[in-house]
Protein backbone atom coordinates (compact mmCIF):
# COMPACT_ATOMS: atom_id res chain seq x y z
CA UNK A 1 0.00 0.00 0.00
CA UNK A 2 0.92 3.43 -0.43
CA UNK A 3 2.84 4.93 2.75
CA UNK A 4 1.59 8.51 2.61
CA UNK A 5 -1.77 6.64 2.44
CA UNK A 6 -0.72 4.46 5.30
CA UNK A 7 0.20 7.30 7.23
CA UNK A 8 -3.38 9.06 6.59
CA UNK A 9 -5.06 6.30 8.06
CA UNK A 10 -2.45 6.05 10.91
CA UNK A 11 -3.75 9.54 11.42
CA UNK A 12 -7.56 8.80 10.82
CA UNK A 13 -7.23 5.85 13.46
CA UNK A 14 -6.23 8.25 15.76
CA UNK A 15 -8.50 11.33 14.96
CA UNK A 16 -11.17 8.54 15.83
CA UNK A 17 -9.79 6.84 19.05
CA UNK A 18 -9.09 10.62 20.47
CA UNK A 19 -12.80 10.88 19.90
CA UNK A 20 -13.83 7.56 21.20
CA UNK A 21 -11.32 8.76 24.09
CA UNK A 22 -12.95 12.44 24.71
CA UNK A 23 -16.80 10.80 24.82
CA UNK A 24 -15.91 7.77 27.07
CA UNK A 25 -13.45 9.54 29.63
CA UNK A 26 -11.12 6.47 29.14
CA UNK A 27 -7.89 5.78 31.25
CA UNK A 28 -6.07 2.57 31.38
CA UNK A 29 -4.62 3.70 35.05
CA UNK A 30 -7.44 5.65 36.41
CA UNK A 31 -9.48 2.20 35.86
CA UNK A 32 -7.55 0.79 38.56
CA UNK A 33 -7.27 3.56 40.55
CA UNK A 34 -10.84 4.04 40.93
CA UNK A 35 -11.57 0.24 41.48
CA UNK A 36 -8.86 0.37 44.08
CA UNK A 37 -10.49 4.23 45.87
CA UNK A 38 -14.13 3.88 45.19
CA UNK A 39 -15.17 0.63 43.88
CA UNK A 40 -16.00 2.27 40.96
CA UNK A 41 -16.19 -0.70 37.81
CA UNK A 42 -16.69 1.25 34.75
CA UNK A 43 -13.61 2.10 33.52
CA UNK A 44 -12.07 -0.70 34.96
CA UNK A 45 -14.42 -2.75 32.45
CA UNK A 46 -13.41 -0.68 29.61
CA UNK A 47 -9.75 -1.98 29.96
CA UNK A 48 -10.56 -5.56 30.28
CA UNK A 49 -13.14 -5.55 27.29
CA UNK A 50 -10.14 -3.95 25.60
CA UNK A 51 -8.17 -6.76 26.69
CA UNK A 52 -10.66 -9.56 25.99
CA UNK A 53 -11.35 -7.87 22.70
CA UNK A 54 -7.86 -7.73 21.67
CA UNK A 55 -7.07 -11.94 23.07
CA UNK A 56 -9.93 -12.95 20.61
CA UNK A 57 -9.45 -10.99 17.70
CA UNK A 58 -5.66 -11.73 17.43
CA UNK A 59 -6.66 -15.66 18.58
CA UNK A 60 -9.16 -15.60 15.26
CA UNK A 61 -6.47 -13.84 13.72
CA UNK A 62 -3.45 -15.62 13.74
CA UNK A 63 -5.62 -18.90 13.33
CA UNK A 64 -6.76 -17.29 9.96
CA UNK A 65 -3.22 -16.19 8.99
CA UNK A 66 -4.24 -12.41 8.76
CA UNK A 67 -1.53 -10.99 10.81
CA UNK A 68 1.75 -11.74 8.95
CA UNK A 69 3.97 -9.12 11.42
CA UNK A 70 4.76 -12.60 14.22
CA UNK A 71 4.25 -12.14 17.30
CA UNK A 72 5.42 -8.92 19.38
CA UNK A 73 9.04 -8.14 19.75
CA UNK A 74 8.97 -5.33 21.36
CA UNK A 75 9.58 -3.10 19.01
CA UNK A 76 12.94 -4.19 18.11
CA UNK A 77 14.55 -4.02 14.59
CA UNK A 78 18.07 -3.59 15.43
CA UNK A 79 19.99 -6.84 15.07
CA UNK A 80 23.40 -4.99 15.75
CA UNK A 81 21.74 -3.57 18.71
CA UNK A 82 20.91 -6.72 19.73
CA UNK A 83 23.30 -8.80 19.39
CA UNK A 84 25.72 -6.43 20.92
CA UNK A 85 23.30 -6.42 24.08
CA UNK A 86 22.91 -10.12 24.22
CA UNK A 87 25.61 -12.55 25.23
CA UNK A 88 25.01 -15.09 22.20
CA UNK A 89 27.22 -15.14 19.61
CA UNK A 90 26.10 -14.48 16.15
CA UNK A 91 25.76 -18.23 15.57
CA UNK A 92 23.53 -19.12 18.34
CA UNK A 93 21.48 -16.18 16.96
CA UNK A 94 20.82 -17.54 14.01
CA UNK A 95 20.03 -20.89 15.47
CA UNK A 96 17.51 -19.45 17.56
CA UNK A 97 15.98 -17.03 15.23
CA UNK A 98 15.40 -20.58 12.70
CA UNK A 99 14.22 -21.99 16.25
CA UNK A 100 11.99 -19.77 16.77
CA UNK A 101 10.57 -19.26 13.35
CA UNK A 102 10.25 -23.08 12.54
CA UNK A 103 7.80 -23.88 15.59
CA UNK A 104 6.38 -20.51 16.97
CA UNK A 105 5.78 -19.20 13.34
CA UNK A 106 7.70 -15.71 13.66
CA UNK A 107 8.97 -13.96 16.64
CA UNK A 108 12.77 -13.26 15.13
CA UNK A 109 14.25 -11.97 18.32
CA UNK A 110 11.66 -12.84 21.02
CA UNK A 111 14.44 -15.67 22.45
CA UNK A 112 16.59 -12.81 23.19
CA UNK A 113 15.42 -10.95 25.70
CA UNK A 114 17.41 -11.93 29.15
CA UNK A 115 15.52 -12.82 32.68
CA UNK A 116 17.16 -9.75 33.36
CA UNK A 117 14.61 -7.70 31.15
CA UNK A 118 11.35 -9.61 33.20
CA UNK A 119 12.60 -8.07 36.13
CA UNK A 120 13.17 -4.21 34.23
CA UNK A 121 9.74 -5.20 32.87
CA UNK A 122 8.03 -5.68 36.04
CA UNK A 123 9.44 -2.67 38.22
CA UNK A 124 9.53 -0.66 35.03
CA UNK A 125 5.86 -1.04 34.85
CA UNK A 126 5.09 -0.59 38.39
CA UNK A 127 7.07 2.66 38.48
CA UNK A 128 5.27 3.47 35.77
CA UNK A 129 1.96 2.81 37.10
CA UNK A 130 2.69 4.84 40.20
CA UNK A 131 4.09 7.63 38.53
CA UNK A 132 0.77 8.05 36.09
CA UNK A 133 -1.27 7.24 39.04
CA UNK A 134 0.49 10.21 40.61
CA UNK A 135 0.15 12.31 37.26
CA UNK A 136 -2.91 11.62 37.55
CA UNK A 137 -3.88 9.36 34.06
CA UNK A 138 -2.42 7.46 31.39
CA UNK A 139 -0.56 9.23 28.63
CA UNK A 140 -3.91 8.54 26.37
CA UNK A 141 -5.73 10.60 29.05
CA UNK A 142 -3.33 13.39 29.16
CA UNK A 143 -3.28 13.61 25.84
CA UNK A 144 -7.14 14.24 25.91
CA UNK A 145 -7.33 16.56 28.75
CA UNK A 146 -4.64 18.98 27.47
CA UNK A 147 -7.30 18.84 24.26
CA UNK A 148 -9.57 19.94 26.89
CA UNK A 149 -7.76 22.64 27.77
CA UNK A 150 -6.40 21.57 30.85
CA UNK A 151 -2.84 23.32 30.90
CA UNK A 152 -1.30 20.92 33.52
CA UNK A 153 -1.53 18.43 30.69
CA UNK A 154 0.86 20.56 28.36
CA UNK A 155 3.20 20.52 30.69
CA UNK A 156 2.86 16.74 30.95
CA UNK A 157 2.99 16.69 27.23
CA UNK A 158 6.25 18.93 27.11
CA UNK A 159 7.99 16.76 29.18
CA UNK A 160 6.65 14.10 27.44
CA UNK A 161 8.52 15.00 23.90
CA UNK A 162 11.69 16.00 26.10
CA UNK A 163 12.17 13.28 27.38
CA UNK A 164 13.12 11.01 24.30
CA UNK A 165 15.84 13.40 23.43
CA UNK A 166 17.30 13.23 26.68
CA UNK A 167 17.00 9.32 26.51
CA UNK A 168 18.68 8.95 23.31
CA UNK A 169 21.54 11.10 23.86
CA UNK A 170 22.46 10.49 27.53
CA UNK A 171 20.46 7.36 29.19
CA UNK A 172 20.61 5.62 25.72
CA UNK A 173 23.86 3.96 26.44
CA UNK A 174 23.85 2.95 30.35
CA UNK A 175 20.56 1.51 29.86
CA UNK A 176 21.59 -0.63 27.02
CA UNK A 177 22.75 -3.38 30.11
CA UNK A 178 19.12 -3.70 31.45
CA UNK A 179 18.14 -5.89 28.38
CA UNK B 1 -25.84 15.51 20.16
CA UNK B 2 -24.72 17.67 23.49
CA UNK B 3 -24.84 14.56 26.13
CA UNK B 4 -23.47 11.86 24.22
CA UNK B 5 -21.33 9.72 26.42
CA UNK B 6 -19.68 6.46 24.98
CA UNK B 7 -19.45 3.87 27.70
CA UNK B 8 -15.98 2.95 28.26
CA UNK B 9 -16.57 -0.81 27.36
CA UNK B 10 -17.42 0.39 24.07
CA UNK B 11 -13.92 2.38 23.70
CA UNK B 12 -12.59 -0.80 24.71
CA UNK B 13 -14.34 -3.31 22.44
CA UNK B 14 -14.14 -0.65 19.70
CA UNK B 15 -10.38 0.59 20.24
CA UNK B 16 -9.63 -3.43 20.27
CA UNK B 17 -11.46 -4.08 17.06
CA UNK B 18 -9.90 -1.07 14.87
CA UNK B 19 -6.06 -1.29 16.44
CA UNK B 20 -6.23 -5.41 15.55
CA UNK B 21 -7.80 -4.90 12.53
CA UNK B 22 -5.40 -1.96 11.40
CA UNK B 23 -2.43 -4.20 12.12
CA UNK B 24 -4.05 -6.92 10.39
CA UNK B 25 -5.75 -5.28 7.20
CA UNK B 26 -3.73 -1.85 6.82
CA UNK B 27 -0.41 -3.36 7.67
CA UNK B 28 0.93 -1.70 10.40
CA UNK B 29 3.64 -3.92 10.94
CA UNK B 30 6.52 -4.96 11.67
CA UNK B 31 7.29 -4.86 14.42
CA UNK B 32 3.98 -7.08 15.75
CA UNK B 33 1.43 -5.04 18.04
CA UNK B 34 2.52 -1.50 16.61
CA UNK B 35 -0.75 -0.16 15.55
CA UNK B 36 -1.42 2.12 18.60
CA UNK B 37 1.36 3.38 21.13
CA UNK B 38 1.49 6.84 22.45
CA UNK B 39 5.05 6.32 23.86
CA UNK B 40 6.70 4.39 20.92
CA UNK B 41 4.97 6.35 17.93
CA UNK B 42 6.12 9.52 19.95
CA UNK B 43 9.41 8.35 19.45
CA UNK B 44 9.59 7.31 16.20
CA UNK B 45 7.92 11.07 15.88
CA UNK B 46 10.43 12.72 17.46
CA UNK B 47 13.60 10.44 16.23
CA UNK B 48 12.43 10.92 12.65
CA UNK B 49 12.38 14.51 12.72
CA UNK B 50 15.54 15.18 14.73
CA UNK B 51 17.06 12.40 12.42
CA UNK B 52 15.88 14.55 9.67
CA UNK B 53 16.88 17.52 10.88
CA UNK B 54 20.13 17.29 12.42
CA UNK B 55 20.98 14.11 10.74
CA UNK B 56 21.35 11.97 14.03
CA UNK B 57 21.21 8.59 14.16
CA UNK B 58 18.51 7.73 16.89
CA UNK B 59 16.80 4.73 16.37
CA UNK B 60 13.51 4.06 15.17
CA UNK B 61 10.88 1.34 15.05
CA UNK B 62 10.84 -0.42 11.80
CA UNK B 63 7.61 1.01 10.88
CA UNK B 64 8.51 4.56 11.41
CA UNK B 65 11.07 4.22 8.81
CA UNK B 66 8.30 4.15 6.08
CA UNK B 67 5.41 5.79 7.69
CA UNK B 68 5.35 9.28 9.89
CA UNK B 69 3.52 8.50 13.04
CA UNK B 70 1.54 10.98 13.56
CA UNK B 71 -0.43 9.68 15.88
CA UNK B 72 0.09 11.53 19.44
CA UNK B 73 -1.05 14.87 17.33
CA UNK B 74 -3.87 12.41 15.56
CA UNK B 75 -5.16 11.83 19.31
CA UNK B 76 -4.65 15.48 20.64
CA UNK B 77 -6.52 16.80 17.54
CA UNK B 78 -9.55 14.32 17.45
CA UNK B 79 -10.09 14.94 21.49
CA UNK B 80 -9.86 19.15 20.51
CA UNK B 81 -12.19 18.60 17.47
CA UNK B 82 -14.86 16.48 20.05
CA UNK B 83 -14.62 19.15 22.92
CA UNK B 84 -15.46 22.02 20.69
CA UNK B 85 -18.09 20.11 18.97
CA UNK B 86 -19.47 19.20 22.06
CA UNK B 87 -18.93 22.41 24.06
CA UNK B 88 -16.44 20.79 26.67
CA UNK B 89 -13.62 22.63 26.33
CA UNK B 90 -12.55 24.71 29.11
CA UNK B 91 -9.04 26.71 29.75
CA UNK B 92 -7.78 25.32 32.78
CA UNK B 93 -4.30 26.72 34.05
CA UNK B 94 -1.62 24.74 35.16
CA UNK B 95 -1.10 24.80 39.27
CA UNK B 96 2.15 22.51 39.54
CA UNK B 97 3.79 23.00 36.23
CA UNK B 98 6.95 20.91 37.58
CA UNK B 99 5.52 18.14 39.03
CA UNK B 100 3.95 17.11 35.90
CA UNK B 101 6.20 17.61 33.55
CA UNK B 102 8.33 15.47 36.00
CA UNK B 103 5.76 12.93 35.71
CA UNK B 104 5.64 12.74 31.87
CA UNK B 105 9.24 12.94 31.76
CA UNK B 106 9.32 9.69 33.84
CA UNK B 107 6.87 7.92 32.08
CA UNK B 108 8.29 8.56 28.89
CA UNK B 109 11.86 7.22 29.69
CA UNK B 110 10.04 3.96 31.47
CA UNK B 111 8.27 3.44 28.62
CA UNK B 112 11.07 3.71 26.18
CA UNK B 113 12.78 1.65 28.34
CA UNK B 114 9.93 -1.13 28.37
CA UNK B 115 8.49 -0.71 25.10
CA UNK B 116 4.67 0.71 25.57
CA UNK B 117 2.31 3.22 27.24
CA UNK B 118 -0.32 1.38 29.70
CA UNK B 119 -2.14 1.10 26.31
CA UNK B 120 0.39 -0.94 24.68
CA UNK B 121 0.75 -3.12 27.70
CA UNK B 122 -2.44 -4.06 27.86
CA UNK B 123 -2.70 -4.71 23.82
CA UNK B 124 0.41 -7.24 24.29
CA UNK B 125 -0.74 -8.84 27.33
CA UNK B 126 -3.68 -9.53 24.75
CA UNK B 127 -1.38 -10.82 22.05
CA UNK B 128 -0.29 -13.39 24.57
CA UNK B 129 3.45 -11.71 25.03
CA UNK B 130 4.97 -13.28 27.87
CA UNK B 131 6.54 -9.63 28.83
CA UNK B 132 3.48 -8.18 28.17
CA UNK B 133 2.07 -9.96 30.73
CA UNK B 134 4.41 -9.42 33.35
CA UNK B 135 4.09 -5.46 32.54
CA UNK B 136 0.51 -5.54 33.11
CA UNK B 137 0.75 -7.37 36.48
CA UNK B 138 3.27 -4.51 37.30
CA UNK B 139 1.11 -1.92 36.05
CA UNK B 140 -1.78 -2.99 38.30
CA UNK B 141 0.97 -3.49 41.19
CA UNK B 142 2.36 -0.21 40.62
CA UNK B 143 -1.43 1.70 40.35
CA UNK B 144 -2.12 0.10 43.67
CA UNK B 145 1.01 1.36 45.23
CA UNK B 146 -0.14 4.95 43.77
CA UNK B 147 -3.09 4.87 44.99
CA UNK B 148 -2.12 4.05 48.42
CA UNK B 149 0.28 7.25 48.22
CA UNK B 150 -2.86 8.55 47.24
CA UNK B 151 -5.27 7.81 49.79
CA UNK B 152 -2.14 8.26 52.71
CA UNK B 153 -2.40 11.49 55.08
CA UNK B 154 1.14 12.62 54.73
CA UNK B 155 0.53 12.80 50.86
CA UNK B 156 2.40 15.98 48.74
CA UNK B 157 1.37 18.19 46.48
CA UNK B 158 0.31 14.68 44.41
Amino acid sequence: MNLIVMALLLFLLSLVIGFLAQRSRMCFVAGIRDYILVRDKELLLGLFSFLVTIFFLTSLFYALNFLKGGFPQLGEIDIERVIKRSNLSLYRLRYLDGFLETTQGGGRFSGILTNRFMYVTFFGALFLGTVSTLGGGCPMRQHVLFAQGRMDSLYYLLGFYCAVVFYYLVLYKPFLRLY
Amino acid sequence: MRRMYIKPWIFGVAAGAMFVSAEAFLGLYPPACYSFCLTCHVRDLVNTVTNLLFGTRFETAYLAQKVLMLTSPGVVIGAFVTSRLFGEYRRVDSSRPALFFLSGFTVMIIGILIFGCPIRIVMRAGYGDLYGIVALAGLFAGVYIGTLIIKSPWRGTA
